[in-house]
């Protein structure tokens, strides 16, 4: 599996949390040697299962050793406790539907005396297929990192680790939250955007925003594009029949893009690079603005 | 003349030039060569000239360094041998059979920015270039160059409004490379680019790589959508400077910022990295790819209700398509259903859905957290500061977002609001009548005072600084939020404390005062009159100020009830001095309400003195025969020909006379006499003559003394800003400023940047000098009948009367001495061959050349037609003439650089129903040219509102027929219908006989022209001799 080389693991709190609970547990060396191992890729794949993670890990020998971690899941009780918990405040799920662990989420949860992360070696079983003696073995370092990346890609993949997924939480949440309760049956993950064409799977136009444009945009393909060619709209199209208006003018708000996109994930923690943007933005809407209005 | 191209492609821009082809290119003859797609274009304009135009034209670039020559191909339309040269030349040629063909073209490549900075930022006043056969257009610009300016301004636009983002894209030759993007995510823009394609010429598509015979066409949305990324990032790249190279071991998203500047692209870094950066780049952007599906959240704020400082914000879903209807959050909490079905519109976990957005709206807006602490929010209070940043910029990032935002209307028209100052004008005294003593017009003497104000509210001294000293953005006077800057309200008080001088000034200089205020002071926001001022200010909008007058007894005719009210208001203005503009909608009878005021000075204010009528020679006549009809009393005569009077015996002549008609074509030559008179008035017809204010028609005009100015058009000035000015300059000298400083004002902030405050300006001190009504206005439509018949009164030029005489003298020697069949075959020939004459001489001598100056009726038409189409309405041409069908169809379609479709009889059914569903789509070709017989029956053309029937059947029933095509029912517009006669000649006498006499009528029904072989000699010479009065074009 590709990991985010040089970011470290987990740079979200929640993911962040997870590796200190592991790091406090004080295994030592093989916990380094296990982020050496998941940074160079040796974690080929990985699967989150109810209380249960597999994952093959290339090791020395040429057949990838299985890894499975058991991690304790909550029980019916506690998980009742948890869901009151996350039905409390509308904001708990609005901030994991964005992909967002809510900050103050383990607040709630430490009056219940729960917490969604391990708090003892004993919560965590783990077995390597290695013949390495130590435990955990730097395989199944190597995929308490790749978790915490998980983690940190999808919150909630630690609660489905804990026993439930996304749609029976949001379902129960819902429950809560409305009167009247009905099963919701579970509803397919949205697929992801499809784009891919080049090597890096980019469209010609970078990343794209083509599906944005109506389709009454982009007309048929074929000659009927051009309609009837004549020997005078061959040179004047519609200009004699349309009249565009275009203005041009300043923003209502500057740099609308970059404060709706916020930092980007890639960037994190260098906020330089946001702030050469920021100047980049700048200077174009300076300079757009002379140009624009140069008479 | 040459005619300006620019070609895209894909790297840079291209321009050349078109000149007027040779003979010989037409000429031509043998074989093709083998490879036509090899060899050179045949009437290119020299690369030396197109630097020398351009360096006229763009004199802040240097181009004879930025422009290298080079070459290119292009699909270009072909004939037989040649390319055929595009719409704006004027060179004429039968064969109008083509294919594309490549050919090679020679010109000169244009850097991007150089185009976009040194050409597409400097357009013209006049765009499109002087449109016109006469010679005096030396340069067009192509609609390809028009197209490729209007993308650039789009570009500009788009980078002024900062919607880009940096991103990546696959590199030519493999790897990666940063670039910039636009984002078409508004609306408006999406329109703008929808427009774009649609109105896109295809030779804007016709670059081929490599010369060659045939090639197709590039899509025309992939041509633009290139140009717009690759402008975009060439632009922000340039704009932003080189840098140096980052080293080869930093992070492979600090070369990505690097390769964004300057001229290296590429990103070279392990595939890993850049495989990283990818998947950042997607996530990071992913919000502005989203799909909203059916419903959208929308947040909804709305003002204290109980006059404290509580705003609401409200949670809702809202229809994407329909953003009336709206999901409260409250209800929404209750719908545990997985599918939702609202109005017919499904959509599934409304719950969550709404959740998911407010998270997102959450990272835009941090403030909503406070509303989201319980389990089923519904909404949450602002304070008053809060609310102002939410309207002022999280409404908009919020809706630049795709979310739904509902704010309390006020808000979008606080520009309306602003705080400022209002001019309070009151008449020295009121003076009802006209004959006081003292000045008029703009040197009449009025108070002013300015008082304080937001909006148009008047507030005074104390509570407007009181106001100031809250120090509150958003501040509630009388009921009503306004948004207020403190430091622009203490620069209003100031700026008032300052103010002294002259509390009298004449109405010129107060109202300059409104024009000039806001250059160094506040925004003036409405002007307070009293008296006759109050009156006059509001123009006839506000009309309960005038006296609705009487048509005067002498007007025989009858006036509709708006055309009262605009000869009511025309005679205020006059009797007060004022210059108006009476730009009613053609078909309104500008001229009846001109007329009757012309009797109205006479017959009730004693006016004595001359008036001056100045149009175009081509409606001279209809003025003759309007004057005749409506007021026979009137003295006139017209002064044109060869023969007119000079200089005393003319200034006599004009003096014992009411009125005077002349043209525009003799104002400028006869000047000196001209202004030998004291003219009472002076009336221009068709002023859009004088809109070039450079021309020496429109500075003679100007130069001439009268008492009070009338200026009439049918063009739709208010969106033609020089125009205007030029009008105004004419009817109230030095009222809107310098050209120059008008531009500056006006023109550009309000046709380039949409500035609305400055057209609101404009709209306040224009109002009171110009009345236009559209036919489309319900209060006009009922005084107008569904269908309105015009007789339009065309002259002949000099070459049409020598031509008509000479046909006549001949063929009646003949007629004379014949009988019997031939005497009857010569007669009907005769009628034919000087209707001919009347339509075109290029008809009836079939030489081929055709230019509107040689036909009084082709000039009438084009300028009709200019009318016409800048309304955006459509218009039927019949002709009984097949080939003066054609001729209209290629003369107008280069005339107008548009589509002209043209159906005779050997149109087959198939390509008919074509034409016809064309036409009849809003899109389609304005204009539709029928040759009677085949176009008399079965069609229905209900677009079209203008019938015109170009030469006349004298066949009542077959010309109802013709104009029913376009009256019929569907038909929900009035439809005109203009019948063109040539004055003094066989066709208006026909039409008078025929009127008169209804047994003719009747013969005329049942045998066509037959009916004329039976006259005598005399009477037939009686009939078609030209009329002595008869004016000639020249």
């Amino acid at each position: 599996m590709a990991s985010r080389e040089k970011k470290g693991f987990g740079s979200s709190w929640w993911a962040r949390q997870w590796l200190e609970a592991l790091e406090s547990f004080e295994w030592g060396r093989c916990l380094t040697r296990g982020k050496a191992y998941a940074r160079n890729g040796n974690v080929l794949d990985v699967e989150i299962l109810p209380g249960l993670v597999k994952a093959h890990v290339r090791g020395s020998k040429k057949t990838p050793y299985k890894v499975e971690i058991s991690m304790k899941t909550l029980s019916e009780h506690e998980w009742e406790q948890v869901l009151d918990a996350l039905a409390s405040k509308a904001i708990f799920s609005a901030k994991l539907l964005v992909g967002d662990m809510p900050g103050d989420i383990e607040k709630a949860f430490s009056s219940l005396e729960v917490s969604i992360f391990p708090r003892h070696t004993m919560d965590l079983t783990a077995h390597c297929t290695c013949s390495d003696w130590l435990s955990p073995c730097k395989h199944i370092a190597a995929v308490y990192y790749i978790l915490a990346q998980e983690f940190d890609r999808d919150p909630f993949l630690l609660f489905k680790l804990r026993g439930m997924n996304r749609e029976q939480i949001m379902e129960a949440i819902r429950n809560r939250r409305t009167s009247a309760a009905q099963p919701v049956t579970a509803k397919k993950e949205g697929d992801l955007p499809q784009g891919v064409k080049s090597e890096y799977g980019l469209q010609n136009d970078g990343v794209s925003f083509e599906e944005k444009i109506d389709e009454k945009v982009r007309p048929v393909t074929g000659n009927s594009q051009h309609g009837e060619v004549s020997l005078i709209n061959y040179w004047t199209g519609k200009m004699r029949n349309m009249d565009i208006k275009i203005t041009v003018e300043p923003p209502l708000v500057e740099q609308s893009i970059l404060k709706r996109l916020g930092e980007p994930p890639f960037f994190a923690g260098k906020m330089d690079m946001i702030r050469q943007l920021e100047q980049d933005y700048k200077k174009v809407l300076l300079k757009a603005i002379t140009v624009g209005y140069k008479d | 003349m040459i005619v300006l191209h620019v070609a895209w492609t894909g790297k840079n821009f291209f321009i050349w030039a078109e000149q007027e082809p040779g003979l010989d290119v037409q000429r031509k003859r043998g074989r093709p060569p083998k490879n036509p797609g090899g060899i050179p274009h045949t009437f290119q304009a020299p690369v030396n000239k197109i630097v020398s135009t351009l360096s006229i034209l763009y004199p802040g670039v240097d181009w004879g360094k930025v422009a290298k020559e080079d070459k290119l191909w292009l699909l270009l339309p072909t004939g037989r041998h040649a390319p055929l040269p595009s719409p704006g030349l004027c060179a004429e040629f039968e064969n109008w059979e083509y294919k594309l063909a490549g050919w090679e073209i020679t010109g000169l490549s244009i850097p991007i920015p150089t185009f976009i900075e040194g050409i597409v930022a400097c357009s013209h006043d006049e765009q499109y270039g002087d449109e016109g056969d006469n010679g005096d257009g030396h340069l067009i610009f192509g609609d390809d160059w028009n197209f490729w300016v209007l993308c650039g301004r789009f570009v500009l636009r788009m980078l002024c409004r900062q919607k880009f983002i940096p991103s990546l894209a696959p590199g030519e030759e493999g790897g990666v490379v940063a670039v910039w993007q636009p984002v078409f995510e508004d609306p408006e823009d999406r329109g703008i680019l929808k427009q774009l394609v649609n109105a896109m010429p295809p030779v804007c598509c016709s670059v081929i790589k490599q010369p060659q015979q045939h090639g197709e066409l590039a899509m025309p949305y992939d041509v633009i959508m290139d140009y717009l990324r690759v402008t975009t990032d060439e632009l922000i790249r340039t704009w932003l400077g080189d840098v140096s190279q980052p080293d080869q071991n930093a992070p492979v998203e600090r070369k990505w910022l690097y390769a964004l500047r300057g001229k290296r692209r590429r990103i070279i870094a392990p595939k890993r990295q850049i495989e990283g950066l990818v998947k950042g780049l997607k996530e990071w952007t992913a919000v502005l790819r989203e799909n909203k599906g059916s419903f959208r959240t929308c947040l909804c704020l709305e003002e204290p209700k109980d006059g404290s400082e509580n705003w609401y914000l409200s949670f809702h879903l809202q229809a994407t398509d329909d953003p009336s209807l709206l999901v409260s959050a409250r209800d929404v909490w209750q719908m545990n259903e997985k599918v939702v079905t609202l109005l017919n519109r499904q959509f599934e976990h409304p719950q969550e859905r709404l959740l998911e957005d407010l998270g997102k709206i959450l990272k835009i807006y941090p403030v909503i957290e406070r509303g989201l602490m319980e389990p089923r929010p519904e909404g949450m209070f602002l304070t008053t500061d809060e609310a102002y940043f939410f309207l002022k910029e999280i409404s908009v990032l919020l809706q630049d977002s795709g979310f739904g935002v509902i704010v309390p209307s006020w808000w979008r028209e606080r520009k309306r609001r602003t705080p400022g100052v209002k001019l309070k004008l009151c008449p020295v005294r009121d003076r009802s009548d006209a004959d006081s003593s003292g000045q008029l017009g703009l040197d009449s003497i009025v108070e002013f005072e300015w008082k304080l104000s937001i909006g148009e509210e008047t507030i005074d001294y104390e509570e407007f600084k009181q106001l100031a000293a809250l120090k509150k953005p958003l501040v509630c006077i009388r009921g009503q939020w306004v948004e207020l800057n403190p430091r622009d309200m203490e620069a209003v008080i100031r700026w008032l404390e300052k103010q002294k001088g002259p509390k009298r000034v004449s109405l010129k200089e107060a109202l300059s005062m409104v024009m000039h205020a806001d250059e160094n002071g506040p925004d003036v926001t409405g002007i307070d009159s009293e008296g006759w001022l109050h009156t006059f200010m509001q123009g006839l909008a506000g009309s309960e100020g005038y006296t609705i007058l009487d048509p005067p007894p002498g007007f025989c005719g009858k006036l509709r009830p708006y055309q009262i009210r605009g000869f009511s208001w025309l005679t205020f203005l006059r009797i007060r001095g004022f210059g108006a503009c009476l730009a009613d909608d053609m078909g309104l009878g500008k001229t009846v309400q001109v007329i009757a005021m012309l009797i109205y000075e006479r017959e009730c204010l004693g006016v004595k003195g001359p008036t001056l009528l100045i149009c175009p020679t081509s409606v001279v006549g209809n003025w003759m025969r309007e004057i005749a009809r409506f007021a026979p009393g009137l003295k006139m005569f017209i002064h044109h020909g060869t023969d007119r009077a000079t200089g005393k015996e003319f200034v006599e002549k004009a003096s014992s006379h009411d009125l005077v008609i002349s043209t525009y074509n003799l104002v400028h030559r006869d000047l000196d006499i001209l202004a030998m008179v004291n003219w009472e008035g002076i009336v221009l017809d068709e002023a859009q003559n004088i809109k070039n204010p450079s021309t020496k028609q429109a500075q003679s005009v100007r130069k001439l003394k009268s008492g009070y100015r009338i200026a009439l058009t049918g063009t739709p000035i208010e969106n033609r800003l020089m125009e205007l000015w030029s009008i105004m300059e004419f009817l109230n000298p030095g009222y809107l400023g310098s050209r120059e400083s008008f531009r500056k004002k006006f023109v550009i902030p309000i046709e380039k940047h949409g500035d609305e405050r400055r057209a609101w300006q404009l709209k306040q001190l224009i109002k009171p000098f110009i009345l236009r009504r559209v036919k489309t206005d319900p209060a006009i439509i009922q005084d107008l009948p569904l269908k309105q018949e015009n007789k339009v009164y065309c002259t002949l030029t000099k070459e049409q009367v020598t031509l008509y005489e000479a046909v006549l003298e001949s063929t009646m020697e003949r007629i004379a001495t014949s009988s019997g069949i031939e005497r009857r075959g010569l007669i009907l020939s005769l009628l034919t061959k000087l209707k001919q004459i009347c339509d075109h001489p290029a008809l009836f001598l079939g030489d081929g050349r055709l230019l509107s100056n040689r036909s009084g009726k082709l000039m009438r038409l084009v300028e009709m037609l200019d009318e016409i189409l800048s309304e955006g309405d459509k218009a039927l041409i019949f002709t009984q003439y097949a080939k003066m069908g054609k001729m209209l169809q290629a003369y107008l379609q280069r005339r107008f650089r548009r589509e002209v479709l043209f159906l005779h009889g050997g149109i087959r059914k198939d390509e008919r129903d074509r034409m016809i569903e064309r036409f009849q789509t809003k899109e389609g070709p304005d204009i539709f040219v029928l040759s009677l017989r085949a176009g008399g029956v079965g069609l229905n053309l209900t677009q079209a509102n203008h019938v015109f029937h170009f030469d006349r059947w004298w066949n009542p029933a077959v010309e109802n027929q013709a104009t029913d095509r376009a009256f019929r029912i569907g038909q929900h517009k009035n439809v005109q219908v203009h019948k063109y006669i040539c004055i003094g000649t066989l066709e208006e006498k026909i039409d008078l006989l025929i009127e008169r006499k209804k047994d003719l009528a009747d013969k005329v029904v049942g045998s066509g022209e037959a009916w004329l072989t039976e006259l005598s000699d005399d009477e037939l010479r009686s009939l078609f001799a030209l009329e002595s009065e008869v004016v000639r074009n020249e």
